[in-house]
């Protein structure tokens, strides 16, 4: 069964806009760019929908191609990593820091520091909530592969936000 | 069911702290804003509703037709861009191959180009400027007459490509693709043309100062502003983009301040082009001021295709002091739609003093033929006689 029904497709994008902008967001750390990558996203759902066999999850299928899309644009533009300024001060404490806007907004842009592949299963499992079968699904590759990137993650991770953890 | 995933830290805190992860644009207002702009760009969502195949087709012949007519814009560009350069004196963007001006010698102000004059009878004019920047750049750069430095091409390169991409994507119907460029795009390109409005070169100040016209939003308004005082190709550009994106208060400010003539004469004809009752009845204030009436009419060049509806009515209302600047406005312009409305309303009502007042002075030749044949009669012979010595006080400075 393919997806050729129309009030299917209306209502799918309307029910994921809000999921494909903050993933977009949330891979390239941009409001603006976001915005474009989930509208080049729904374009080429749009235009792909009748190919859609609904083997797996619309949502798997729509991650898919806005992590394309994010690629493509990485690749042409070539400006994601962003600079870390205004680094917050750790001495305040775990939770103190976790409540803080300003240091939320480091651990964004340090996520964004992160490798592709690792950004992007980080992303994907911690805010968007895909399962590691999902996130291969929408990757593809393994779940194996899935997991080590999550881990490396982690990883880099804890090593870079390690003087925010200390239970000091 | 997910078995256990072997690599997992069991790290609360971590989780915690990167779940809490922020980004600029993700606070809920802006997700809302942003979430209707995407709404607003998917013009049609849905991929095989039959009832909008029509639309479609209709949108995109429509898209063709303004492409088309760019296309060949930017082919006159590339065979007589040197000619056009040369006889405008100040193109859309000023070549770094050409000498700067001395700073004494005043320019003109900055014509209608050929492609703004087409552009504005087109019913999507932000769109279509926006094609003509892009082309225009694009056309800069084949002729090689330009060298920009490597984040100016970059950024130009970049936005060629996408140009490309929204043609092709238009050659092929594609319906929730229209050949705009995305709001977030403009303030993206928006925010360039700031820095380049710093630039040293006074060139790259002035095309950013056109091209902020172009695509610029309101929030340009300051930096347009502050480049009035730059150098007179650059003070140019900026009048002409300011009287673009100020409101006709805003103008009225900025017409009265202290500026050159022909900067002045930019600002007045942004006003004129607004065409509403208010900036209308704000341009006749200063064309009744005699401090500003050389400037005010004089403007009247750069709009040739003056609607000249809200003057006809200012022409007939009760509010003296602007039924006579509005005919001394119709007495100046070069539209032809004022002669139309003037010849018919000399039919219709000749009793009005200000129709005579903006009759006598024109240059049609139906016009003129109407008025002899009006002199015939006492009366109208009369009105003509004062018309015409009220009109000659009236606009000597």
């Amino acid at each position: 069964m393919t997806g050729s029904n129309s009030s299917d497709f209306d209502e799918l994008v309307e029910a994921h806009l809000r999921e494909t902008y903050l993933l977009a967001l949330r891979l390239c750390g941009r409001a603006d760019l976001a915005e474009d990558i989930a509208q080049e996203a729904f374009r080429r759902a749009t235009q792909s929908w009748h190919k859609f066999e609904r083997r797996c999850l619309f949502r798997t299928w729509l991650f898919r191609i806005v992590l394309n899309v994010f690629r493509s644009q990485v690749e042409q533009k070539g400006t994601r990593r962003r600079e870390l300024e205004d680094v917050p001060d750790p001495a305040s404490g775990p939770l103190c820091c976790a409540r803080s806007k300003d240091f939320q907004e480091y651990v964004g842009r340090l996520i964004g520091t992160l490798p592709d592949r690792q950004r992007e299963v980080l992303v994907l499992h911690l805010h968007q909530q895909c399962s590691h079968d999902e996130i291969a699904q929408i990757l593809g590759t393994s779940i194996q592969n899935v997991r080590t990137n999550l881990h490396l993650a982690r990883k880099r991770m804890q090593e870079l936000l390690e003087p925010y953890l200390r239970d000091d | 069911m997910e078995s256990p995933d072997p690599f997992s830290e069991d790290s609360p805190l971590l989780d915690e702290l990167l779940k809490s992860a922020r980004w600029d644009g993700d606070s809920e207002s802006e997700v809302v804003a942003a979430i209707t702009r995407i709404q607003h760009r998917l013009a049609s969502p849905s991929p095989c509703a039959q009832g909008t195949a029509w639309q479609s087709y209709v949108v995109a012949a429509i898209a063709a037709a303004i492409i088309m007519a760019l296309m060949l814009q930017l082919t006159v560009f590339s065979k007589h861009g040197d000619k056009i350069a040369v006889r405008s004196e100040s193109p859309p963007v000023a070549r770094a191959t050409v000498p700067p001006e001395p700073e004494k010698k005043t320019p003109e102000p900055y014509p209608e180009s050929e492609q703004e004059s087409e552009l504005d009878t087109q019913p999507q004019e932000s769109m279509n400027d926006l094609y003509a920047l892009v082309l225009w750049h694009a056309a800069q750069r084949e002729q090689q007459q330009t060298q920009w430095e490597p984040s100016i091409q970059e950024q130009l390169t970049s936005f060629c490509q996408l140009m490309h991409r929204r043609l092709v994507a238009v050659q092929q119907a594609e319906g929730p693709c229209l050949p705009v460029l995305f709001p977030s795009q403009c303030a993206h390109l928006e925010q360039q043309l700031w820095t380049w409005c710093r630039h040293e070169q006074h060139q790259h100040r002035a095309a950013a100062a056109w091209g902020l016209g172009a695509i610029g939003s309101r929030r340009s308004l300051s930096v347009l502003h502050m480049l009035l005082t730059d150098r007179p190709q650059v003070a140019v550009q900026a009048a002409y983009s300011l009287a673009r994106l100020a409101t006709t208060e805003e103008l009225g400010v900025l017409i009265g301040d202290q500026i050159p003539s022909h900067l002045r004469q930019w600002l007045l004809a942004g006003l004129v082009r607004k065409g509403t009752m208010e900036a209308t009845s704000l341009y006749l204030d200063f064309v009744a001021d005699r401090t500003h009436r050389r400037d005010a009419l004089a403007c009247l060049k750069f709009v040739p295709n003056l609607a000249a509806g809200p003057f006809i009515a200012y022409l007939r209302n009760d509010d003296m002091k602007r039924g006579r600047a509005a005919a001394w406005a119709l007495a100046t312009t070069p539209s032809p739609d004022a002669a139309a409305k003037l010849e018919r309303l000399l039919q219709l009502d000749a009793q009005n003093d200000f129709v005579w007042l903006a009759a006598v002075a024109r240059p049609e030749h139906r016009l003129r033929q109407l008025l002899m044949n009006l002199n015939a009669h006492p009366t109208f012979a009369a009105k003509i006689r004062q018309a015409q010595n009220e009109i000659l006080g009236d606009l000597t400075f």
